[in-house]
């Protein structure tokens, strides 16, 4: 026992811990590679073998709290779909409007007498979910409806949308049909480019690989279809308990055996967020009904199962490596840190790879999923090319091509860095992940200064939009953790979607 | 109010890019022929996945050979 060197096994022990906790920041970059990579892999495991022509009845349920600025227009598209007339029913739920939209929706209702319905709820306010459900009641009380398409007021189908989401549902095996919610805004800003590609990546790239996994983890709210088998088996309703209704609605679908089919060719435009502080509000909503959902569903993570794919230990790793990211990002920058401060050797060796991998997975993904919808992405070119922030950048090109930044650019303005400087640097861009989520935080608290307009949007571009969406989701850490008041805020729609 | 954004997209890239399609007589009703064209298409369309991740491979493998001649 006497023998035994205890420092230098603590100190192999402390290294060997610190090495782990920067691993955490790999399975992130892992989970999303693996996404990515199966998405060529849609080509052979896609649904479209089982589609075939089918043109069901759909009722549309249209959820509707002053939507007078775009509810209109969402109508006139809707009646413009390619799709036969006699087989649209839309319902409008009304949810307590105060502005015109009542009278908007009476007017489209005098215009197509048999197919526009004004459903309206005189106590509103409760949320979305009851305002659908509200709706749901009405469809179900005869046999008309065969499909029930779930929408947003304020979302523009494209004429062929609906026909190409219905032919999934000749599949009885199929409960629902999501589209390809695309950002839309025609005043297009700095965020919502940015939005726009995070949807590119998250839908029709991301979306497919859950195809291919068998597993999705989210209908879209705006465009969700499902038969009229799916709906009563999950129970006639929507669930009101938590902010992640679609989610849930989702998970249940696949619970009970029917699959989820992603369409990536029905595309639905959508107006997004133009402000910070809006877009946090929305997402945050979603990360803390994200959260009732993992727990809710506690018992399915990462037991597969034979009657679906969402125990699944790839989706599992999908799920929690989003949920978890802000904390992977955390853990992983004290792992470095630490490495760092006890002069190990494996610090600097530990970094390139995780950073060399994080960059090369970048590339991937942009690359592909820039080729997914290549229209939109050239559009949004900027920020396709500063997605990860302007800073991270910088930190990959450390990690990539060392020398460019530690003695190329130095060497212009005829600096050299002493060991001393060049520890402070290199500590400055292992915390710099971290760090960012707070730059992301501080460019919400700069918007609405005077400054903000010019201020906000730099801040973003240098700290990322990621960082931006991890620090939402470590703010509802925050939030579920002083069991703050989940409140649905809604997000405003000004109808500039179809301007 | 027209939407040219949309207007580009509603006749998007799958028909285009994968063959012709059969004439629609009936816009709201295109028939059975037609719609499984558009499926048949669609599926076909899904084929250039495969190629689109190799490109996406081939611009990560310059930044590794780039790598690997001048920094290496």
């Amino acid at each position: 026992m006497s023998d035994i060197d205890w420092p230098a096994v603590l100190g192999s022990a402390l290294e060997w811990t610190l090495l782990a906790l920067v691993a955490t920041g790999a399975i992130p970059v892992l989970s999303a590679s693996l996404a990515f990579v199966a998405i060529p892999f849609h080509a052979i495991i896609n649904h479209y073998g089982k589609a075939a022509p089918y043109l069901p009845r759909v009722a549309i349920i249209i959820p509707a709290w002053n939507e007078g600025l775009v509810i209109g227009q969402s109508i006139e598209r809707l009646m413009a779909l390619e799709y036969p007339r006699e087989s649209l029913h839309i319902y409008v739920v009304d949810d307590a409007s105060t502005d015109e939209t009542p009278d908007v929706i009476r007017a489209k209702a005098a215009i197509y007498p048999d197919n526009v319905f004004h459903l309206r709820r005189e106590q509103g306010g409760q949320g979305k979910a009851h305002t659908l459900n509200h709706g749901i009641d009405v469809v179900l009380k005869d046999d008309w409806m065969q499909a029930l398409l779930i929408m947003d007021a304020d979302v523009i189908y494209m004429p062929n949308s609906l026909r190409r989401m219905t032919r999934h549902l000749a599949d009885p095996k199929v409960g629902a049909v999501s589209a390809y919610i695309r950002e839309g805004s025609q005043d297009r800003n700095y965020l919502t480019r940015f939005i726009g590609l995070e949807y590119i990546l998250s839908q029709p790239a991301a979306r497919r690989a859950q195809n291919v996994f068998g597993a999705q983890a989210c209908l879209a709210g705006g465009a969700q279809l499902h038969t009229r088998e799916n709906l009563l088996a999950i129970g006639g309703r929507i669930d009101t308990e938590t902010l992640a209704e679609d989610t849930i609605t989702t998970f249940e679908t696949q619970l009970g055996g029917r699959t989820v089919v992603f369409e990536p060719l029905a595309v639905v435009l959508a107006e997004e967020p133009r402000t910070i502080d809006a877009l946090w509000k929305q997402r945050l909503r979603w990360a803390r009904g994200n959260v009732s959902v993992t727990s809710r569903y506690r018992n399915i993570w990462f037991r597969p199962s034979r009657k679906h794919n969402l125990g699944s230990v790839s989706f599992g790793i999908v799920w929690f490596s989003i949920w978890l990211l802000p904390v992977a990002m955390i853990t992983s920058s004290i792992g470095l840190l630490g490495l760092l401060f006890l002069q190990s050797d494996v610090a600097l060796t530990a970094f390139r790879a995780l950073w060399i991998f994080a960059a090369c997975a970048f590339v991937f993904i942009l690359a592909l999923g820039a080729q997914v919808d290549s229209q939109l992405a050239l559009r949004n070119w900027r920020e396709l090319f500063t997605f990860p922030g302007v800073i991270s950048m910088v930190v990959m090109l450390a990690a990539f091509f060392p020398e460019i930044l530690i003695e190329w650019i130095p060497s212009l303005f005829g600096v050299v860095f002493t060991d001393s400087g060049l520890f402070i640097l290199t500590a400055a861009i292992y915390v710099w992940i971290p760090f960012s989520m707070v730059i992301a935080w501080l460019a919400r608290k700069v918007e609405p200064t005077a400054v903000g307009p010019v201020l906000a949007p730099i801040l973003i571009y240098l700290a990322g939009y990621g960082s931006l969406l991890c620090a939402i989701t470590f703010d509802s850490y925050i939030k579920e953790i002083r069991r703050t008041e989940a409140v649905w805020h809604k997000t405003e729609k000004t109808g500039r979607v179809s301007r | 109010m027209k939407n040219k954004a949309m207007d580009r997209l509603a006749d998007a890239a799958p028909s285009r890019h994968s063959g012709a399609l059969p004439p629609i007589r009936d816009i709201r009703n295109p028939g059975d022929a037609f719609i499984q064209a558009e499926i048949d298409s669609n599926r076909r369309f899904e084929w250039l996945l495969p190629i689109k991740g190799l490109l996406a491979v081939a611009v990560v493998l310059v930044l590794v050979v780039i790598r690997k001649v001048f920094f290496e």
